[in-house]
């Protein structure tokens, strides 16, 4: 006669519950043709959008559209089919009924949700590694330059924080008595550090600047290194940008390799260079002089945001598992949401709040001001109200999905940098731990709490 | 003394609408017991509270005031669950799954091992013989056949309380007669079972106690023999009595007790009549029908009682 497992293997007890659940959300899935629709969507992207949607002729921008467009399509498709599965999941269970025989039974409710969890992203996984599998293989059968798909790290020029900036300029003005008294210190701080973060240097012709930077790993062997400029300029239409750039280790008397710049564009430079010299060196200085005509425009570069030495390091096609991985957190994140909406709610009103939801992220996400604006010709420094409130709303947006949102490793890989490992881990860690997790334990506590049975079901 | 494998004291169940104003009262100041080894029926017209309490009972629903100890625990507490199979009134399957993957889920839920929950998958599918469509989806299946599946995944766990809700709707009445018989047995063998049905009948059939509800409330509760028994009226049976000599008796006992005396031949219970045509039917056909013997039926398999066919006489005491 079989008898239920001792205390002490009530782990394997959870895991046998749990594989059971997530095989039973694969197979929803399988057998009610989600895949096979998602399947044809996903190949219809892979595709045709590299064959509908023209870019300009650049290797840069076709490896846009066979990068960027189609995985940013595949991610968008299997974000909405994820967040509407995963509502279902528990929403349409409970509408239908079909949960009254499940939570009768002895499995905990986390043990049911992490069961489903697990189900839709295991397919996620799939799904995704599929189209990276075939973007990939377009990009290496079709692309006409391969010399984009690379993989490099990236360093910013070593600057002093923004905040540290901020406080000595915060102290300057507290120094000088010039704080304007009606907004809070800490709102003053913060419009200092976002300015600080921001701040530009502007580049006249016949002037030069000088940056230090410390790369993330020593310079290959070859000594290839390649630097990143964009700026904005005073002319509204391309600038013939001609100028110097020499890099050499640290301190080094002797410069490693020079490049003339002669290009005509609107607000972005790479400079390829091959220093053997550099070879090893982990920190680089580097001199930008530009030398346009005496009336040409002066360049404006943000050195923090717009300035950057990039060194090979990994395979492009590793970074694109790399970048599949993050995607993969994003889609896991969207299923625990909406398996706990659907825990929350019924199916239609879990569905309408989670695309609510998302499109609410998307628009915050897209608009979110560092700091909050003020309108200098209504006299009033402080702004009112609604701005404030507003203001705080997708702020707090912003703070919540920020460390799943904020890093963009698929633009990251259409640029040729390596999505860093620390980003990569803080994304996993968020989207396939701490918000799942969170989620997880508001949805069990939702699933003992609510009424699984309801009056007027007709038995 | 043993205590009860189901208590509930003073259970209410409000329903309430959305401004959280009371509805209906759907349980009222319920009090039950229900024995280890006992089969309890529950009995009541629709809206009386049957399923409402079966649901209060599983946890499905969160009484407003008193208390239930289902196996001595909470109904919500998992040991608890880990002990009780429940037949929903409509079994809510996935439609997409077969049979035997339905059953390997819930007994996966169960925490069965694998080779444990093939077993008593492959048992199960023999039981209500569905072994032929084992590998076909539950959504293809008739409502009888989704029953039986629904059954099976009650039986899974090898529960030592089995609530079940209108067992036998959907059933044809050699299934129902099958699932009267398991009931029996599954009492034999200890467990307690607590079963509702709209059909009077098969409560009667099976249960050893019942209570009836009626808007909420416990009207009657008792053994089933001493809630229709009437110890005001005499009757016999008697085999192979001519008329003659029945009309004499009869004339006889009305000189005797001053009242009338009903003489009349006893017909046989439409059930029972049905069953006999369709193993008559069935022998002549070489054919098995529904449920087929199985290893865990076959230990305690026992007849069902059918009633001969005989002279009756019941003397009745006029009030």
């Amino acid at each position: 006669m079989p008898t239920l497992l001792p205390q002490s293997h009530r782990l394997l007890h959870v895991l046998r519950a749990l594989s059971a659940v997530a095989l039973l959300s694969a197979r929803a899935a399988i057998r009610s043709r989600v895949v096979a629709i998602l399947l044809l969507l996903l190949a219809a992207g892979v595709i045709g959008i590299p064959r509908l949607v023209c870019g300009d002729g650049t290797p840069a921008s076709e490896l846009q559209v066979r990068l960027r467009y189609t995985l940013a399509f595949a991610t968008g498709v299997l974000g909405l089919a994820t967040l509407w599965a995963s509502c279902a999941a528990f929403g349409a269970e409970i509408d239908s009924r079909r949960m009254d025989l499940t939570a009768v039974k002895p499995a905990h409710p986390l043990t049911l949700w992490f069961g489903r969890w697990l189900g839709i992203v295991l397919l996620d996984a799939l799904l995704l590694l599929g189209v990276v599998a075939g973007v990939r293989l377009q990009l290496g059968f079709g692309a006409a330059d391969t010399s984009r798909l690379v993989s490099r790290a990236i360093a910013r020029p070593s600057l002093p924080a923004p905040e540290e900036e901020a406080r000595i300029h915060f102290a300057e003005l507290q120094r000088a008595n010039r704080l304007p008294p009606d907004i809070p210190p800490t709102e003053i701080l913060r419009r200092l550090t976002f300015e600080s973060r921001h701040s530009h240097i502007v580049l006249h012709p016949g002037e030069a600047a000088f940056w230090r930077f410390t790369l993330p790993r020593p310079v290959t062997p070859d000594g290839r290194i390649w630097i990143r400029v964009q700026f904005n300029t005073t002319a509204d239409s391309l600038v013939d940008v001609r100028g110097t750039c020499r890099v050499r280790r640290a301190g080094a008397a002797a410069w490693a390799a020079e490049a003339k710049v002669n290009d005509l564009t609107r607000n972005e430079l790479e400079i390829p260079l091959a220093a053997p010299a550099l070879a090893g060196a982990r920190e680089i200085d580097l001199d930008f002089a530009y030398q346009g005509e005496p009336k040409a425009a002066a360049l404006l570069i943000a050195p923090r945001d717009s300035l950057a030495i990039l060194c090979a390091q990994g395979s492009f096609t590793g970074n694109l598992v790399r970048v599949m991985l993050a995607e993969l957190a994003i889609l896991a994140a969207l299923a625990a949401l909406g398996l706990t909406l659907g825990a929350c709610f019924s199916f239609p009103v879990a569905a309408f709040a989670a695309t609510a939801l998302l499109l609410t992220v998307l628009a915050a996400t897209g608009s979110s001001p560092e700091i909050l604006p003020v309108d200098p010709s209504a006299g009033n420094s402080r702004p009112g109200l609604p701005e404030r409130v507003s203001y705080r709303v997708v702020r707090s947006i912003d703070f919540i999905t920020r460390p799943l949102l904020q890093p963009e490793p698929l633009a990251q890989a259409v640029a040729g940098e390596r999505v860093p490992t620390g980003e990569l881990t803080r994304l996993l860690l968020w989207g396939g731990g701490l918000y799942p997790l969170g989620l997880a334990l508001l949805a069990a506590t939702a699933l003992r709490r609510r009424e699984l049975a309801r009056q007027g079901t007709g038995n | 003394m043993n205590s009860p494998i189901i208590e509930t004291t003073g259970l209410c169940k409000v329903f309430r609408d959305f401004w959280q104003r009371p509805k209906v009262e759907a349980v009222a100041g319920l009090d039950l017991q229900v024995q280890r080894g006992e089969i309890f029926g529950l009995l009541g017209p629709n809206g009386s509270g049957k399923s409402t309490t079966i649901k209060l009972l599983l946890g499905l629903l969160h009484p407003t005031a008193g208390t239930i100890r289902v196996l001595g625990c909470p109904p919500t507490d998992v040991a608890a669950k880990a002990r009780i199979g429940y037949l929903p009134e409509v079994s809510h399957l996935h439609a997409f799954l077969t049979p035997r993957e339905t059953l390997h889920y819930y007994g996966s839920l169960f925490g069965l091992d694998a080779g444990t929950c093939r077993e008593r998958t492959e048992a199960l599918l023999d039981m209500v013989d569905l072994r032929h469509a084992a590998n076909r989806s539950v959504g293809e299946f008739s409502k009888g056949m989704a029953r039986r599946v629904g059954l099976a995944q009650a039986l899974i766990n090898n529960p030592d309380l089995l609530i079940l809700d209108e067992p036998t709707s959907g059933l044809d009445p050699v299934a129902c007669r099958e699932v009267k018989d398991l009931v029996r047995l599954l009492a034999k063998a200890g467990k307690t079972v607590l079963m509702t049905s709209h059909l009077l009948a098969d409560v009667e059939d099976v249960s050893d106690r019942v209570a009836i509800l009626h808007a909420g409330r416990l009207q009657a509760e008792g053994r089933v023999a001493d809630l229709l028994r009437r110890p005001d009226a005499v009757r016999f049976l008697v085999e192979g009595l001519d008329a003659e000599t029945a009309d004499a008796i009869r004339r006889d006992l009305e000189q005797r007790t001053h009242h009338a005396v009903v003489l009349d031949h006893p017909a046989m219970d439409l059930e029972t009549y049905f069953l006999q045509v369709v193993a008559r039917a069935a022998h002549r056909d070489h054919l098995t029908t529904h449920f087929q013997p199985a290893a865990f039926l076959a230990a305690a398999k026992e007849k069902p009682e059918v009633r001969d066919q005989k002279s009756e006489v019941s003397s009745q005491q006029a009030d």
